[in-house]
């Protein structure tokens, strides 16, 4: 099965990773790419921050309505996803608890075309 | 099993007519209406005296036997639907690799089974006819799929099992990945055959509630690929825990719910326990099943002292301790030393070994309570949370006094701020110590945070007694 990862750093861990020296830093990205690697990841991408973000809202029959910001105003926000392979969802978890800069992961399986 | 029952009085059965006293047969039938177990047993009873299946058959000099009868035929209608909806559910999981299909088959088998067996008595060999009608159901379902049919005609009762799949069941319905109230209803159904409605009735929530939760659950697991197996061994510790966290909520809420206040529900501290034994019986090598199968057997050993006659709970230091049943209390505590031998130390041998001292104890003044801090010391080294470190304040108390216990209680005032209990230690303490004032700050406190009425009525009368 295919699961989408979103990977949502807490406030704490904005916080850590703002405070890490250029060498730490690079240290983490190659975790990051060594565990990208090591679990045949294909897809995998970062995200600006949500203050980045601009909301589309399709209202009824009016124009769609652009607005500044996240569609969800929350504490945490995704900072990026990977999908990945594995077997089942305990697979799946288990890859994700080695996720080297931790934070809060969600996992969600990818819907597949139907085969029966 | 049975000795739960035995030792709680008539106010605990459930679901039959018996807990209200055959006299009240009237309410029993009607009660029957909407519980088909209790149907099930008050049909079966009047089929075993000989009687005709007909509406309000007079209340005779038979209501005893009817009630003994009806409680009987009740008993023996869970025994089978416990010795054989797990296994079957396990199999047709293995046939169907559709964990919501198989369950919800098994589900209805039981339904038909509740509908029929009154009004044509319990077939010879319930287990075969269970079997029969669920694969039925089954190939109703798969008409379509040869492969799958040609599985399910395959498939023979007695269902060979070895080893016993329900071990993959249980672990299925405990997936840390389900919600904690689903893992217990999915438990209750799959493994012990329970119906929906008894699960909502037990757990207080209406049926459409209840079966809407198992819908989602059954399609999370479909649908998040949760896998019908056994944990990988490395996993097997965080796991298991998962299982026992479920059992012993479930145990909780029969035993706590089991007062003269609830006598119509399905007695849950006894499915917890036999589901317990299953999973001591499944893993042999493990010693924590054993030591939460301890820990429900002694609680419920003592289970006759835990209510006075006006059905209010007695604390544990006022109990009278010649109701306790010495011969159970016996018991527990060998599966508990049983469990010692294993030497892998777990919460739930510990939280048992606490009870076993206090139930060694004369009274609640000569508690062994050095040992009893010794074992919070060694629960606190396992699981260092706030809670299990507020019940070993009150230890604190017994071995160094209310002073340095109050000190420990109030370094938790900060993750406790919100929670009944440690406001009523704060209490109790403050009292012990003569500031009497600042206990009934604290007495109110936890009365204004807990909504359980038994806890309630408890510290009001500590508040009134003053």
């Amino acid at each position: 099965m295919k699961y989408m990862l979103m990977f949502c750093p807490t406030e704490d861990d904005a916080e850590r990773f703002e405070q890490m020296s250029e060498a730490e830093r690079v240290r983490l990205s190659g975790e990051v790419f060594a565990w990208l690697q090591a679990h045949k990841v294909t897809s995998f991408s970062r995200l600006q921050p949500p203050s980045s973000a601009t909301t589309i809202r399709f209202n009824g029959e009016s124009a769609p309505l652009v607005t500044d910001g996240p569609f969800i105003e929350a504490k945490e926000s995704i900072g990026g996803f990977a999908v990945i392979d594995a077997e089942d969802l305990d697979t799946a978890l288990k890859m994700a608890k080695t996720w080297p800069p931790r934070g809060i992961i969600e996992v969600r399986p990818v819907m597949e075309a139907p085969q029966r | 099993m049975a000795t739960a029952r035995d030792h709680r009085g008539p106010a605990s059965h459930g679901g039959a007519p018996t807990l209200t006293g055959a006299a009240d047969d009237r309410a029993a039938e009607d009660r029957a209406v909407e519980d088909p177990a209790a149907a099930l047993s008050a049909a079966a009873a009047r089929a075993r005296l000989g009687e005709a299946d007909s509406e309000r058959s007079s209340p005779s000099g038979n209501e005893e036997r009817l009630a003994v009868h009806a409680e009987q035929s009740r008993q023996a209608v869970v025994v089978v639907f416990r010795e054989e909806a797990g296994r079957l559910t396990s199999a047709l999981m293995r046939v169907l690799g559709d964990f919501s299909q198989a369950e919800e088959v098994v589900q209805d088998a039981v339904l038909v089974a509740l509908e029929r067996w009154p009004r044509d008595g319990i077939p010879d060999q319930p287990g075969a006819w269970l079997f029969t009608v669920a694969r039925r159901r089954a190939l109703d379902l798969v008409r379509r799929q040869s492969r799958y049919r040609e599985k399910l005609m395959q498939l023979e009762y007695p269902l060979s099992q070895e080893p016993d799949d329900r071990l993959r069941l249980i672990f299925t319905c405990c997936h840390p990945a389900l919600a904690r109230e689903a893992q217990v209803g999915l438990t209750l159904r799959a493994v012990c055959g329970l119906t929906t409605a008894e699960i909502a009735r037990a757990f207080l929530v209406s049926e459409a509630t209840l079966a809407k939760r198992l819908l989602r659950a059954r399609k999370k697991i479909v649908e998040a690929g949760i896998r019908y197996r056994l944990p990988e061994p490395e996993d097997l510790d965080e796991r298991l825990r998962e299982v026992l966290a479920v059992l012993y909520l479930l145990f909780n809420e029969g035993y706590l719910s089991s007062g003269p206040g609830a006598p119509t529900r399905r007695d849950l501290a006894d499915d917890a326990a036999w589901l317990c034994g299953l999973l001591v019986k499944l893993l042999p090598g493990e010693p924590e099943p054993l030591g939460l199968l301890a820990l429900m057997r002694l609680h419920l050993a003592r289970a006759a002292s835990r209510f006075d006659e006006q059905g209010q709970i007695v604390l544990l230091q006022d109990q009278d301790r010649t109701l306790w049943d010495r011969q159970a209390l016996g018991q527990a505590q060998a599966l508990l030393a049983a469990a010692a031998r294993g030497r892998k130390p777990g919460p739930f041998q510990l939280q048992a070994a606490i009870v076993a001292v206090h139930a060694e104890a004369a009274s609640w003044s000569e508690t062994d309570w050095p040992q009893v801090l010794g074992l919070y010391d060694a629960m606190l080294r396992m699981t260092p949370t706030a809670v299990v470190r507020l019940n070993r304040a009150v230890a604190v108390r017994h071995v160094h006094g209310p002073a340095a216990a109050l000190e420990e209680v109030e370094a938790l005032a900060e993750p406790l701020g919100g929670y009944y209990l440690w406001h009523a230690v704060r209490g109790e303490l403050l009292r012990a110590l003569g500031r009497e004032a600042q206990a009934m700050a604290a007495d109110r406190q936890a009365l204004a945070l807990t909504q359980n009425a038994a806890e309630r009525t408890l510290l009001e009368r500590r508040l009134g007694a003053v």
